[in-house]
């Protein structure tokens, strides 16, 4: 390529390391004595830098988010699942009290985990 | 420099070859740890197949550097390779505790082209004292030149929302490819599960996307 300049695509190709290796050459050696195409070259390796500026403020802004959206699904997981088990294991226990005063309390009362297996147990026994 | 050559023998070669044209290492030597973090350690050791892998990891980079800053491109190869010399020349005399690449490497390519900037200048002054305009030309420091090109935030967040534009491999793509790991492409493109022409392809996409943002007209 001795004869003629560098095109947009040569420089480009070379700055990302991905020209033919049999061009690297002539192109090297035709940049190195030519002023448009070194001044051409120096842009094209002024703009890679720019661009790892830009990939590193990319890249600062995307983990910033995630993990508190993770954080968040997470816990809504865990308290689903745990109202789930307790809905589950708590409904027998309403049933077998019947519709008195037991099961206007339990509906009231805070959930207690020791309450409901008892309850549970009961159910059971009696069954 | 032959010496050199013969430590770290892809130095002068073209810049980040595809996996196609690699010369595969002879089968008696031990496998070089792929990971930068166990490169480095081995380098730190003195083990010559690690300084290799590494500086044909990071050459390109320091050259690319060199040559932002106005280094004609023969000129900045000498200087990498000076620099990479230096690096190892420090390691053997105990004076390299930590090894973080490719920062240390541009630091000393930097360093160098300073220095000869500088004594060009002093000779210049020397042998040509009336020629002003080349004394100047001659001390302007590339440092000076690389910052008036630097882009300004504005153009950053220019690019940042085009970037955002873009579909979510190539932002992938983008990110490991200029996230500073040093990944090749061929790297990149094992990742992310494509073929090497595919991520080149993506890249020069969004690089034409961003060169618009980037080399655009300020704002005013």
């Amino acid at each position: 390529m001795s004869g003629r300049h560098a095109t947009a695509a040569e420089l480009e190709l070379y700055v990302l390391g991905a020209l033919d290796a049999d061009q690297v050459g002539s192109f090297e050696a035709h940049c190195a004595a030519c002023d448009a195409c070194a001044a051409a070259l120096s842009g094209e390796a002024s703009l890679e830098l720019s661009f790892e500026q830009v990939a590193r403020r990319s890249a600062r802004a995307v983990p910033a988010a995630r993990p508190l959206r993770t954080v968040a699904y997470g816990v809504a997981g865990v308290v689903a699942m745990a109202a789930t088990v307790l809905l589950w294991m708590g409904r027998p226990a309403a049933g077998v009290g019947g519709a008195g005063e037991g099961t206007a309390a339990m509906s009231h009362a805070p959930l207690d985990d020791g309450a409901i297996l008892d309850a549970r147990n009961d159910a059971l026994d009696g069954g | 420099m032959k010496a050199f050559a013969d430590v770290l023998p892809f130095v002068g070669a073209a810049p980040r070859p595809s996996p196609a044209v690699r010369v595969a290492p002879p089968v008696a030597r031990p496998p070089v740890p792929a990971d930068e973090a166990s490169l480095c350690a081995a380098a730190l050791r003195g083990e010559r197949e690690a300084w290799s892998t590494l500086v044909q990891r990071h050459n390109h980079r320091v050259v690319v550097t060199l040559l932002a800053r106005g280094v004609r491109v023969d000129r900045a190869k000498d200087i990498a390779q000076e620099a990479w010399m230096r690096l190892v020349e420090q390691q053997r005399q105990g004076r390299l505790e930590r090894l973080q690449l490719p920062g240390l490497a541009i630091a000393q390519a930097t360093f160098l082209s300073l220095e000869a900037a500088r004594r060009e200048a002093t000779s210049a002054r020397r042998h040509e004292p009336l020629d002003e305009p080349a004394i100047a030309a001659a001390l302007a420091d590339p440092q000076a030149d690389a910052e008036t090109r630097l882009v300004t935030e504005e153009r950053v967040e220019r690019a940042l929302e085009v970037l955002a534009g873009c579909s979510v491999s190539a932002k992938k793509v983008f990110r490991l490819a200029y996230g500073g790991d040093g990944l090749s492409h061929a790297e990149v493109a094992e990742r992310v599960g494509l073929s090497l022409q595919r991520v080149r392809q993506i890249l020069c996409e969004v690089r034409a996307k961003l060169r618009t943002a980037l080399e655009g007209e300020e704002e005013s």
